[in-house]
């Protein structure tokens, strides 16, 4: 009967070790500070992807008037999204610093005006935002090409787009308003235009800079993820540290590829 | 090939469905009539090192050879930067500096060791000739001085992309 007792006494015990050691391993480690990346971003409409689908499938065709719960998801942005959650976001490499970089929805678009006269005007809409995985606040200008029929002007022409890591901050992604007037009678044919972001100008850039010095980061949960990677707490302190409230002048790197391309055909 | 026939579907379908979107001036209106657009994104992230937005060489001497800028780490497989193509679309990379200076010369490489066959300066060179969507391009640097100047010198990198 001890002897019973003794056996049972040890299996009980062997169960509750594995039951401990099977939960350490397991279950999820969580910590109380983990970065919640997408704290800013609105919530997702519940009819997002139907939207989407007609935004894209040509159904709905005044991006002006896309609701900013729909083009606020890094989902709007459809495979660009798929293809840097993975690399930028569940397994990131704090060794590298995502310092440069844009990108911009749609990639093309084209129109066909019909009586289109002198001093008619019309407004497209786009949606350009910060490279992902990018931890900086980037300046931008944004530029049309000359052109002897329109004239372009291009709301904000002069921006700062806030990261995109460790997490989306407000403004990562911004709709570009351009208007376009015929400057004089313009002939039946086929225009090209053209949107590329440049570097702004030294005084945008110095003004920027101080103002983004002046931004409050609780950067300690950024350490903590740094540490979680990395595992070494005097480099992450020093990476962190050294990459908080950045400003850089964007577009000194380019894509041959233009922002925006819009096709516009006068009949 | 895949992008060309999204453009051409939605085309077709447009030019069937959405004539007159709407008109600006009432009594004398234009219309607007959508054509195709391309729900895709030409996006980018170039990654530096450490905590580097410049490729900086700090030689110990006037004649250092082999020199890696700053945060690079080829022994531990550290790039000085990485270029990541988040686009829809192969990019060609390539990359030069705006002038070639006479005491330093630049190598690079996509692997994280030396080759001199590779020279970086103001001809323009390939970092690879194809990068996929969502893949990477890395790049190592290397810098040989002789009886270089003292101070700071700054020349201007360039990274250029085509579609592949």
């Amino acid at each position: 009967m001890k002897n019973k007792i003794k056996v049972m006494t040890f299996v009980f015990i062997i169960g509750i070790m594995i039951a401990l050691i099977g939960y350490v391993i397991l279950i999820p480690k969580t910590t109380a500070n983990e970065i919640n990346r997408f704290e800013t971003i609105p919530e997702k409409p519940n009819d997002f992807d139907a939207y989407t689908r007609e935004i894209w499938g040509g159904g709905l065709t005044d991006l002006c008037e896309i609701s900013e719960d729909y083009w606020m998801q890094p989902e709007f942005y459809g495979s660009t999204w798929e293809n840097a959650k993975q690399q930028f976001y569940t397994q990131p490499d704090y060794s590298m610093w995502g310092v440069y970089g844009q990108g911009n929805m749609p990639r093309e678009i084209s129109y066909t005006l019909t009586d289109f006269k002198k001093g008619d005007e019309f407004e497209i809409c786009t949606f350009f935002h910060n490279g992902f995985g990018v931890w900086t606040y980037q300046g931008f200008e944004l530029v049309a090409n000359e052109n002897e029929y329109f004239n372009i002007k291009i709301t904000p022409n002069e921006l700062t787009m806030p990261p995109t890591f460790p997490v989306f901050e407000n403004g990562w992604t911004q709709k570009i308003t351009i208007k376009i007037t015929a400057k004089k009678e313009i002939p039946e044919g086929s225009y090209n235009l053209i949107l590329n972001p440049i570097t702004p100008s030294f005084d945008y850039s110095k003004k920027e800079t101080k103002r983004v010095l002046q931004m409050t980061v609780d950067k300690e949960k950024y350490k903590e993820e740094c540490y979680s990677f990395l595992n070494d707490i005097e480099k992450c302190d020093y990476l962190i540290n050294n990459r908080e409230k950045k400003y850089v002048a964007g577009g000194t790197y380019q894509s041959s590829e233009p922002l925006l391309k819009l096709g516009i055909t006068i009949k | 090939m895949n992008n060309k026939i999204l453009m051409l579907l939605i085309g077709v379908f447009l030019f069937t469905g959405m004539a007159g979107v709407y008109a600006y001036d009432s009594s004398t209106p234009y219309t607007v009539t959508m054509n195709f657009i391309v729900g895709e994104d030409t996006s980018f992230t170039v990654a530096l090192a450490g905590v580097e937005t410049t490729i900086d060489f700090n030689p110990t001497t006037s004649n250092s050879k082999e020199v890696e800028p700053d945060s690079q780490d080829d022994g531990g497989s550290t790039p000085i930067e990485t270029i990541t193509n988040t686009g829809n679309v192969n990019l060609a990379l390539t990359h030069e500096l705006n002038v070639t200076t006479d005491f330093v010369a630049v190598s690079y490489n996509a692997e994280n060791t030396v080759d001199w066959t590779k020279i970086l300066n103001s001809t323009t060179s390939s970092i690879n000739a194809s990068v996929p969507s969502s893949e990477t391009a890395d790049v190592y640097m290397w810098a040989n001085f002789t009886t270089a100047d003292s101070g700071t010198t700054a020349v201007l990198y360039q990274i250029n992309s085509t579609t592949a």
